[in-house]
């Protein structure tokens, strides 16, 4: 670009407008296109796909995002579509030549785009399409937030009954939930909270199980055909306990790809990659609960060839990061506090298991291990890792 | 619509009610296209001389897209066209349109410049227009 300073040159939004990716090929191209927004938004802008993800990732959240659609490395389909999974909330606007205008129409066809506007676009309309594209951001933030306040609260409250029904399935979906929220992290799928409900969703019917099929589940032994058959039924039962609940219906989708061994054909990008996720969390957990160490257990996977290999490489990298950073010692009942984590399921001194292996220690499982305790069922020391700092 | 009548209809677009930064920007961008437009029709060149009809599809649809954002509608659709051969594997009739292309170039630099003219004399205190390097 002959003159890099006009094209970077500052505008005067508000403070706190909100923020809009402009990306493209053409330094004059995104420089209008952000001279046209400058009053309204706070803009960034990246000159291809590759670029976008890593503006996207570093200075994010956006409202929405502005993009061309051929562009070197990654295109504009491409990348809206990698944003749809990454960043669902950010609305994508194409910005296209004539000529790709039918490409434009089948991407909007395919859920991957809001709209597009076409070269060189108008700025009346080109505001116009920004605006609405922020006003659906705006929408989606706040049934973010009702989401977040009721819904979670509720999914919370289901998983509660699970905790007091059975500590060990209790225990047992945490831990998967635990890896799976790792795994998305190191995916880069932070904002996909589908899948981690999902991990707990889909052990939700394990309170259907007789005591004895839960144990060897938990401990990963070998199952009859029968108790087989009950274990592969678990996701249907989620399926009937939350069928009714609104929004659900990516978490419910991966609970039954889990259980159907895949994503149905077509599925939205997010249920494949939920699919994947949760598939591999919940087998490594098995074999690991078998005794297999956790080098074994992905080689497992790995030769099975059935498992998605960015999840895999992901993996081995949570499973490396974690192991590095505990330590795992024995404490009494009066050393453990809040943030701890059980490594060791807790077992009542006449065998039962009052708290299942995985859990991390908060006030109210403090209580309850002293109550266990001083009716002297408790036996001590307890196995716990301290959290990293 | 001609290339005078599309400049005039983008800067119409671009600026209002005489914005100084509005007519600031577009003074730059007047400026900036006549100055790079030659580098990308040389790119496009080469990549034809070349064979390499990806490439001219690409450096096609680099300087179409500058054409078009400041309403030089002659070079944006003989870009067009190339891109489109190109994209299909084809450089058959690449040297006559690049021959147009240059023409039509050529042909836009007075309209350019005249619309550069026109917003200098609506910026107020801003130095007589410099006229174009080819």
């Amino acid at each position: 670009m002959a003159d890099n300073e006009l094209w970077s040159r500052p505008g005067t939004p508000a403070a706190g407008a909100p923020a809009v990716l402009v990306v493209g090929a053409e330094p004059e191209v995104l420089g209008t296109l952000v001279h046209q927004l400058r009053r309204e938004y706070r803009t960034a802008t990246a000159p291809d796909g590759v670029a976008a993800l890593a503006v996207l990732e570093r200075e994010g959240p956006f409202a929405a995002v502005i993009s061309d659609m051929r562009m070197p490395r990654m295109d504009g389909i491409e990348l809206l579509g990698e944003m749809r999974l990454r960043w669902p909330d950010t609305v994508r606007v194409l910005h296209t030549a004539q000529a790709d205008v039918h490409a434009a129409i089948a991407a909007i066809n395919d859920g991957q785009v809001f709209r597009f506007v076409q070269k060189p676009v108008p700025t009346a309309q080109l505001r116009a399409t920004v605006r609405e594209a922020v006003e659906r951001h705006r929408l989606a933030m706040v049934e973010r937030e009702v989401l977040d306040k009721t819904l979670r609260a509720s999914l919370q409250a289901i998983f509660g009954c699970l905790e007091l029904a059975s500590p060990q399935a209790f225990a047992r979906a945490g831990r998967i939930r635990g890896l799976v929220a790792a795994l998305c992290a190191e995916l880069g799928l932070g904002d996909a909270w589908e899948i981690e409900v999902a991990a707990m969703a889909s052990q939700l019917g394990t309170v259907t199980l007789p005591a004895g099929v839960l144990q060897k589940l938990d401990r990963g032994l070998p199952l009859t055909a029968d108790e087989q058959r009950m274990i592969d039924a678990l996701p249907s039962v989620a399926v009937r306990l939350l069928g009714d609940v609104p929004m659900l219906d990516d978490v419910l989708a991966i609970v039954r790809g889990v259980g159907a061994d895949g994503p149905p054909r077509a599925a939205a990008p997010l249920v494949t990659v939920g699919v994947d996720v949760l598939r591999a969390a919940v087998d490594v957990e098995t074999l690991e609960s078998r005794g297999v160490g956790t080098p074994s257990a992905i080689a497992v996977l790995e030769r099975d060839g059935r498992y998605d290999a960015r999840v895999l490489e992901a993996l081995r990298h949570v499973r490396h990061v974690e192991a590095a950073r505990e330590t795992v010692r024995a404490y009494r009942l009066a050393e453990l506090t809040v943030g701890m984590r059980i490594v060791e399921d807790v077992l009542a001194v006449n065998g039962p298991v009052l708290v299942g292996r995985g859990v991390v220690v908060t006030a109210v499982l403090l209580d309850r291990l002293a109550n266990y305790r001083r009716m002297g069922q408790l036996a001590e020391p307890v196995l716990a890792t301290v959290p990293a700092a | 619509m001609s290339d005078g009548a599309a400049i005039r209809a983008r800067i119409a677009d671009l600026v209002t009610d005489d914005d100084p930064d509005d007519l600031a920007f577009v003074v730059r961008l007047l400026r900036s296209f006549p100055e790079r437009a030659p580098g990308l029709l040389d790119d496009l060149v080469a990549a034809v001389e070349a064979g390499d009809a990806a490439a001219a599809a690409e450096r096609a649809h680099a300087l179409k897209g500058a054409a078009a954002n400041v309403g030089v509608v002659t070079v944006a659709g003989l870009c067009g066209g190339v891109e489109h051969r190109a994209r299909a594997g084809s450089l058959d009739g690449a040297p006559g349109d690049l021959q147009r292309l240059r023409e039509a170039l050529a042909g836009a630099e007075p309209e350019l410049a005249a619309a550069l003219a026109g917003c200098l004399r609506r910026t107020p205190g801003a130095a007589p227009a410099v006229p174009f390097t080819s």
